[in-house]
């Protein structure tokens, strides 16, 4: 080689190493990332001037329904199938407004997410030594599935969900009231320790403890389930059958079968609840929605019978669309489709088809925002609406948070022993 | 007045609390959520299928059984500071079995002297428990009366053995097991470790509590029948009463009640290990069921006399009339029982849900007879038993129908063995015949099954339960049950019986239907 062509091939590679400079500046994790900034969000604020405050029902949901899942459209258009009152059966549209995490959530993404170490297979490898949001610029399904999956929905927290399974138009309902604790043993953001328990012979990932006091038959019945950090493994669950007093290990094939009469699975649970890697993950692109995000229940108007609620407030959202296939055959699902919150990773929408790849289920996820004991806001599912679009048939379910970022949960309190401090 | 003070105080305790609620819902929570209550109530009937002819005069109805029952449980929490919590668990019951009320001739044919405790209940039957449980960080301690469930296999018991069974009005498969069990005045004990295994310790204490299992009464619905047991009077017609029934009266008046002397004791280890549940339990009893010392062969003797005599009129005032004797003739004796408990989950087996108990009665007391029948020279044994049951458990989904009919929701089918062997057996014992025994056989053994499906939206459920013995004794009851909203269930089913065994007929020929209402709140 000529000195004449190695000088050049020198100053190439200068000039590729100035180029390349300021995309290593430029990789400093940007987060929190806002679902509409600059054109968008002068657009969105365009069209909220006319949206914002309005009451949308069968009358005007038209002009809004490329923004809602078709089956939902339907619903509102066919009040009287869907048991709701034929003049008073809306949902109102707030303003976008910009969901901003904790600041331990920003802290955990900015300094993890550089350090994540994923295989061959699509696994993390320091899965359990990271927290915050894995990908905060995400770009596949499986990135996308991994922040949904690293939400710890603040570290730790105490709710009561509760809520009637409901064939429309039919006024007499059965309904559930449960009690629920979670911890999270890893990927902790805001409550100490961070990111992890350091002492976890067990490896597990999560901890939930219910108390259910609805339907009456179940009254005093117990339950938690352990979640591993190892994906290979199995949930461990157990239940303290309060008729019977008995307590029984939950058997796999449960994570499957419908719960009390509802349009739920057990693996449903805020839009899928087991390992991210049972599935695999498709980015489709992303879909402007309307969610409800901020979520008030109390605010709610439903007559016995009614599928969905109305009052629900939705406001824009630019989610991102996967599709999620169970690597199992057999599963009962064909595939899912997630909306998933830009801002939160949390999901907005789920629907699921059936083994025809027939629309079977949609489901809205309802999410609120409240306040963590550690400071700031968490924005953490505060409901389900689950619509069995082929059996025309309904579940509504809906939390109220007691508390969130504990920083006193007993870690006992997932012990078979703590299962039976009961009648 | 004295025995109505507890219900007065409990009834007016449930309406000052329910008229201060202010909400009513299925589950009742008050005093800001420091009292929480529930309960039910039931109404039972057993309307027999087909009266057998001998059984025309002790029934004018066909409704054999018809029982009106009522539950209320409340926990009052005292105190919640940091890891200490005391709180207090009461549960009241109430209950009344009214077909003799519409049968007169079925009124009559029941035993003077328990048609009253067969009634209602007696005593503080009013109470199914009552204790203080006090739990500090690993450490809980419930004092009081309880019922303590350490088996858990479906229709047979094999390593529950804590409390005895109250057998008048149902067996398992018709009944739940906490409904039939007798709670007892106990000191419980558990605490959680940090060892390897997350071992957990258990001790029982009952300081002198005793009940015996109490027998159906002769000529009820689960009871035997006076036909059945009964000497052939010179006099012609039947006694009032067999002498079956003569036999289990004086079992009654025989137990020993409260007595320091009667303390049982137990202590049991749970751990985890190598994804398996397991438990190892060692229990110092008094058993349930009356037998005959030694020392009391010639009171035995004695007491069977006065029966007969009295059916063959040999005092010759023409009444039947025989009456008890103050002296003992059973007794029951103390022997030990240690056992072991096994649970694990197949994931990718085709039943993925296992259990497994055993036991091994240590000395367990028994009566035997020269002649292998009930008839002849007793003598008082010691024999020592092993047996266990093995349940598999799992949820299916069957093609199309689960989906299509079912809403999803799977049949969950659990399918049991149980088998028992008396060591150094001999034809000369004489054995219950719930045990299932052959007759001469040193082993039983007996499968159950239960079968249950949820379906239009869990408001409806079916259930198929039973058992077969193999010597040709079983049980089926297919159960429907709706449940439209919050608090009304109804129920029908239809529990048949039967058994090829001649020895051994059990409930044969008391095939009926099945109603229940029952309102949870």
């Amino acid at each position: 080689m000529s000195q004449k062509n190695s000088n050049r091939i020198k100053l190439l590679a200068f000039m590729a190493l100035l180029l390349f400079l300021p995309m290593h500046v430029s990789a400093e994790v940007v987060y929190p990332v806002p679902s509409y900034e600059n054109d968008a969000l002068t657009k969105v604020r365009s069209w909220e001037k006319n949206w914002a405050g309005k009451k949308v029902d069968k009358t005007n949901i038209d002009q809004v329904s490329e923004y809602l899942p078709d089956s939902f459209v339907q619903i509102y258009k066919d009040a009287e199938k869907w048991g709701a009152p034929q003049d008073n059966f809306y949902f109102m549209i707030k303003p976008y407004e910009q969901f901003v995490d904790t600041q331990g959530m920003i802290d955990a993404t900015k300094k993890y997410s550089p350090l994540v170490k994923m295989n061959a297979t699509g696994w993390i490898e320091n899965y359990a030594d990271l927290a915050g949001v894995p990908f905060p610029a995400p770009k596949t399904g499986e990135e996308l599935a991994w922040n949904f999956d690293f939400n710890t929905h603040g570290d730790a927290n105490h709710y009561r969900n509760s809520g009637p399974v409901i064939t429309p138009g039919q006024a007499v309902e059965r309904s559930t009231l449960t009690e629920r604790w979670e911890l999270y043993f890893i990927h902790r953001v805001d409550v100490q320790p961070l990111p992890k328990y350091e002492k976890n012979k067990k490896g597990i990932h999560r901890g939930m403890f219910q108390h259910m006091f609805k339907p009456p038959e179940s009254n005093n019945t117990r339950f938690f389930n352990l979640r591993y950090i190892d994906p290979e493994a199995s949930d461990d669950g157990y239940m303290y059958y309060a008729p019977f007093r008995r307590v029984r290990r939950i058997s796999v094939g449960q994570r499957t079968d419908t719960i009390d009469g509802s349009d739920f699975i057990y693996d449903d649970e805020y839009g899928w609840d087991g390992h991210v890697q049972r599935n695999t993950y498709k980015l489709i692109g992303r879909k402007e929605m309307l969610a409800s995000r901020r979520t008030d229940t109390t605010k709610f108007e439903r007559i016995p019978g009614q599928a969905v609620p109305s009052n629900i407030v939705r406001e824009r959202v630019s989610t991102y669309v996967v599709e999620v296939k169970n690597k199992d055959p057999n599963y009962i699902y064909s595939k899912r489709i997630w909306y998933v919150d830009p801002e939160t990773y949390l999901l907005n929408w789920t629907e699921i088809y059936d083994d025809l790849g027939k629309l079977w289920k949609c489901f809205e996820v309802l999410n609120t925002e409240f306040p963590s004991l550690m400071g700031g806001t968490k924005i953490v599912p505060s409901g389900y609406i689950t619509i069995d679009m082929q059996r025309s048939h309904a579940a509504n379910l809906m939390i109220n948070y007691e508390e969130i970022g504990l920083e006193k949960v007993n870690k006992r309190m997932f012990s078979i022993s703590n299962l039976q401090k009961t009648y | 007045m004295r025995g109505l003070r507890l219900p007065i105080v409990v009834v007016t305790l449930i309406v000052c609390l329910f008229a201060s609620s202010e909400k009513s819902q299925a589950y009742i929570s008050l005093l800001d959520g420091d009292l929480e209550i529930n309960g039910f109530f039931k109404e039972q009937m057993f309307i027999r299928t087909a009266m057998p002819r001998e059984e025309g005069d002790i029934h004018k109805s066909d409704i054999d059984f018809w029982r009106t029952n009522f539950i209320i449980e409340g926990l009052y929490k005292l105190k919640q500071d940091g890891d200490l919590t005391i709180n207090l668990f009461g549960g009241f019951k109430y209950y009344y079995e009214k077909s003799p009320a519409i049968d007169s001739e079925k009124k009559r044919s029941i035993n003077r002297w328990n048609y009253d405790k067969y009634l209602r209940p007696y005593d503080d039957d009013l109470l199914s428990e009552l204790y203080v449980d006090f739990q500090y960080g690993p450490l809980q301690l419930k004092v009081g009366k309880q019922i303590v469930v350490w088996g858990e296999t479906n229709l047979k018991q094999t390593a529950d053995i804590i409390n005895p069974l109250d057998l008048r009005y149902g067996s398992p498969g018709t009944e739940a097991w906490e409904d039939i069990k007798l709670g007892l005045y106990m000191i419980r004990g558990l605490y959680q470790t940090d060892l390897p295994g997350q071992l957990n310790f258990e001790f029982i204490f009952i300081p002198g509590d005793f009940e015996a299992v109490r027998l159906p009464n002769e000529n009820t619905y689960q009871g035997g029948k006076t036909y059945q047991s009964t000497v052939d009077p010179l006099n012609g017609g039947l006694p009032d009463f067999g002498i079956a029934e003569w036999a289990m009266e004086k079992a009654r008046r025989d137990e020993p009640g409260w007595n320091i002397s009667n303390w049982e004791a137990g202590i049991k280890l749970r751990g985890y290990t190598w994804n398996v549940d397991w438990s190892v339990f060692y229990f110092n009893t008094i058993n349930d069921a009356p037998t005959i010392s030694d020392s009391d062969i010639n009171a035995f003797k004695d007491f069977g006399a006065i029966y007969v005599l009295d059916a063959f009129d040999s005092d010759g005032d023409g009444v039947f009339n025989p009456q008890y004797p103050d002296y003992k003739v059973f007794s029951f004796k103390r022997y030990e029982v240690i056992g072991a408990t096994f649970q694990t989950r197949f994931e990718n087996f085709p039943v993925s849900e296992w259990r497994l108990e055993s036991f091994y009665l240590i000395g367990e007391p028994l009566n035997a007879t020269n002649s292998g029948t009930q008839f002849g020279t007793y003598k008082g044994v010691r024999k020592d038993t092993f047996g266990f049951g093995l349940e598999g458990r799992d949820y299916y989904r069957i093609p199309y129908i689960t989906h299509n009919w079912f809403d999803d929701k799977k049949m969950a089918v659990s399918v049991s063995i149980f088998y028992e062997k008396i060591l150094g057996f001999s034809r000369e014992l004489i054995l219950r015949k719930g045990r299932g025994h052959r007759t001469g056989d040193s082993h039983a053994s007996e499968i159950t099954w239960s079968f249950s499906q949820q379906f239009f939206r869990a408001k409806w459920f079916a259930m198929f339960t039973g058992s077969y013995n193999f010597i040709g004794k079983w049980f089926v009851l297919p159960v429907l049950s709706y449940a439209p909203g919050e608090h009304w269930r109804f129920e029908a089913g239809l529990p048949l019986y039967g058994s090829s065994a001649s020895s051994n007929r059990g409930l044969n020929e008391k095939d009926s239907v099945l109603l229940r209402v029952r309102y949870e709140f």
